[in-house]
């Protein structure tokens, strides 16, 4: 091992250890980032080629399942429960931001109080106005489209770039929307619309899922690694950590992890910094055992893993006379309605859910479930290019029965355990979307649409929760800074430390958390040794 | 992309820089790459009878009408081949799967699939669908992947893919009108 004097060490290189390094290296900070992906070659995306959605329906390099892509960097994640959690990941510098669809809201300030509102799960320990300044920074720094103005949410200042268009499907949804008087807004997406900083605007193929070439999407490798790097931070690819390591008082020391030669190497560093998402993470943490902590670090309290939350949602269909033309433009969500958001106790359910247009796929996904043989041609005629996409995505609040534990038989390509994610809907989730399948159809049908196709429930693959933040070290894994309640020099920066997962996509939340924690551990740097 | 094919920060950092100068000119196109026919049956990883049983299969699958051709019609056939030829550890799949269906059909009325009338082709896929589900899902999928990835299928359905690299969509900028209602509203959000 060599002696390099790191000050931190961040491990992950996605939307979350993008941020946060990039913060401490504008302040001067030695940072080593270990990352078990490599850089994307952006000529191999998909999206530069017109079957790209073979991707979706067989194995291959960027499935958007790992469990599919069988890239040595990924790790299986084996799945169980009355409702087994589709998986979604990327492991590479830029995370899941790789393939991520880029749609870009905020937290409400409610969702931080929700014990305190609605008597369920619980409070976090910070408030939406303490995150604010960092969500108004990170869209800055990465550019984000919209328009600010929208009465569902607290002010925010003008968006970097104008929104991305809403096509013959948003503006369809739009008038469903008008006749019914709802909440509509358009959605903040981080993908550019027009230049902004060094990278070009979107130029709207609408592959956004499969790569985007162009560096409109504000994918981490394009946005603050770049920076990062020229500050003088370090990333190391091709580098998984098996375990993190600690000393004799139960400080964190360092890592041990596999090099892109496949050997060990041990680093070591004054701060620790997980940023390996909500199945990462606690995995990670569970494979650090020591005497010190047998059960895994920061797992005193035996609640890494648990609470897990994936965002329940129905993507349900319109079917219309009119060519709609669903899959052209942005592949995100060209609005969005918080109409039923906020908790409403006559609706029989806690807290509530978003509604978003969403556009399809291709020819290839939408024969999907169109029947094989004499019919074929008719129905798929019927539904193409005649479909428009309203997706319910509903708040998520934790369960300690939903879990990301150790996989007691399967390892990944380095013999460590493989992750085993498991998830039941709750019964106020059921509730919720039973709801939300009425509106939708509402809106639909207030749109014109022929036909409505309700396909059963299923999630968002957001990975949350499992190293929740909290006040009380009994009820929680880390603290209002990030930092395991267990581990002085130990934090945990992404999507596992939400206390709960609230009713939008939650990267701009990742991504704010980093920049604060990242504040934070910059503030404590006497205390580093 | 492997550990034997690493992209380097500068590698990458080039690549981007140039990636962005073509690909916002709207002037890289991309082939197509689907339904290419290269491969002759005698190189195959399937047989001839196999191939003819696969055809008659798909065909069933995707049928063609009026105004749509077939499976077969649009090269499925070949495009399954030439999956093969690229990963070769599929081919005991597709060769059970046709094996299988020949079985079935010398079973239940003693003659090939290809002899056998529509509406027992039919009737065989019908019930293989329910006795070998995950064969049978092998044979829908691969179907529909050969069938809306062919270029020809785009041109009759009118579906541009508009891959990344080529010039995008027309679509209209964002009528901020269209807000004037709901900006008229109230607050909506609960505040603490």
């Amino acid at each position: 091992m060599k002696n390099e004097d790191i000050d931190v060490l961040v491990i992950g290189a996605g939307a979350a250890g993008a941020a946060l390094t990039w913060s401490l290296s504008e302040k001067g900070v030695k940072l080593v980032c270990l990352e078990q992906g490599g850089w994307i070659d952006p000529s191999t995306l998909p999206s530069l080629k017109p079957d790209y959605e073979t991707q979706l329906t067989r194995e291959g390099d960027f499935n958007l399942s790992p469990n599919l892509r069988n890239r040595k960097e990924d790790y299986p994640v084996t799945t169980a429960g009355e409702n087994p959690p589709s998986i979604m990941m990327f492991n590479a510098v830029g995370g899941t931001t790789i393939h991520w669809q880029g749609i870009f809201p905020r937290f409400h300030p409610s969702d931080f109080k929700v014990k305190t509102l609605d008597g369920v799960a619980d409070d976090w320990p910070i408030s939406y106005w303490d995150l604010e300044p960092y969500y108004d920074f990170n869209d800055k720094m990465i550019g984000v489209s919209g328009v600010s103005g929208d009465p569902a949410n607290p002010p925010r200042s003008k968006r970097q770039t104008p929104p991305l268009p809403l096509g013959k499907m948003g503006n369809t949804l739009v008038k469903g929307f008008e006749k019914l008087g709802w909440h509509w807004w358009v959605n903040d997406h981080g993908i550019i619309s027009k230049q902004y900083k060094n990278r070009v605007g979107c130029m709207l193929h609408g592959k956004c899922m499969f790569g985007c070439p162009m560096g409109a999407k504000a994918t981490t490798d394009r946005t603050y690694w770049p920076l990062a790097l020229e500050n003088g931070a370090e990333i190391r690819t091709w580098s998984r950590v098996r375990e993190i390591t600690v000393d004799r008082t139960g400080k964190a020391k360092g890592a041990i992890y596999f090099d892109k030669d496949g050997n060990i190497q041990e680093i070591k560093a004054k701060v620790i910094v997980v940023c390996c998402n909500g199945i990462g993470t606690p995995r990670l943490l569970l494979n650090s055992k020591s005497s010190l902590f047998p059960d895994g670090l920061g797992n005193s309290n035996g609640l890494v893993g648990k609470n897990f939350m994936v965002h329940p949602a129905l993507f349900i269909n319109g079917i219309f006379e009119d060519v709609m033309d669903g899959h052209i433009g942005p592949m995100g969500s060209p609005l969005f309605s918080h109409e039923f958001y906020e908790t409403n106790k006559n609706r029989g359910f806690d807290r509530g859910y978003m509604l978003y247009g969403e556009r399809t796929f291709g020819p290839l996904s939408q024969a999907g479930d169109v029947p094989w043989g004499e019919e074929h041609h008719e129905v798929f005629s019927e539904i193409f290019p005649h479909q428009v996409g309203l997706t319910v995505l509903a708040d998520d609040l934790p369960e300690e029965t939903n879990t990301v534990e150790l996989d007691k038989e399967i390892v990944d390509s380095n013999g460590i355990a493989a992750a085993k994610a498991t998830y039941s809907l709750s019964e106020n989730s059921k509730k919720m979307l039973n709801h939300a399948t009425n509106k939708a159809a509402e809106v639909l049908e207030a749109s014109g649409a022929k036909r409505v196709i309700v396909p059963p429930p299923t999630n968002m693959s957001h990975l949350m929760g499992t190293a929740r933040m909290g006040a009380n070290e009994k009820k929680s894994v880390v603290d209002k800074n990030n930092k395991v309640h267990s581990v002085p020099n130990l934090f945990v920066v992404d999507g596992s430390s939400f206390t709960t997962g609230a009713g939008v996509n939650p990267t701009s939340t990742i991504m704010a958390l980093a920049l604060r924690a990242a504040d934070k551990i910059w503030e404590k740097r006497n205390e580093w040794k | 992309m492997n550990n034997k094919n690493k992209w380097s920060r500068r590698r990458f950092s080039k690549a981007v820089i140039s990636a962005q100068l073509l690909l916002a000119s709207g002037a890289l196109t991309l082939p197509l790459a689907c339904a290419k026919t290269k491969k002759s049956e005698s190189d195959s990883a399937l047989d001839s009878s196999q191939q003819e049983t696969l055809k008659f299969a798909m065909d069933e699958i995707i049928p063609a009408n009026e105004k749509m051709p077939s499976a077969s019609d649009i090269g499925s056939v070949t495009y399954v081949l030439n999956i093969l030829e690229k990963l070769p550890d599929l081919s005991p799949l597709f060769q059970s799967l046709t094996d299988k269906i020949e079985v079935y059909s010398l079973q239940n009325s003693n003659s090939i699939f290809s002899d056998l009338n529509k509406e027992a082709r039919i009737n065989l896929l019908v019930n293989f669908e329910q006795t070998e589900p995950e064969l049978f899902k092998v044979l829908k999928d691969f179907t529909y992947e050969s069938y809306y990835t062919s270029e020809k299928v785009y041109e009759l359905i009118k579906y541009e893919p508009y891959p990344t690299g080529t010039l995008g969509p027309k679509m209209e900028p964002f009528d901020e009108k269209l807000l004037n209602r709901v900006k008229e509203t109230p607050s909506m959000y609960t505040k603490i």
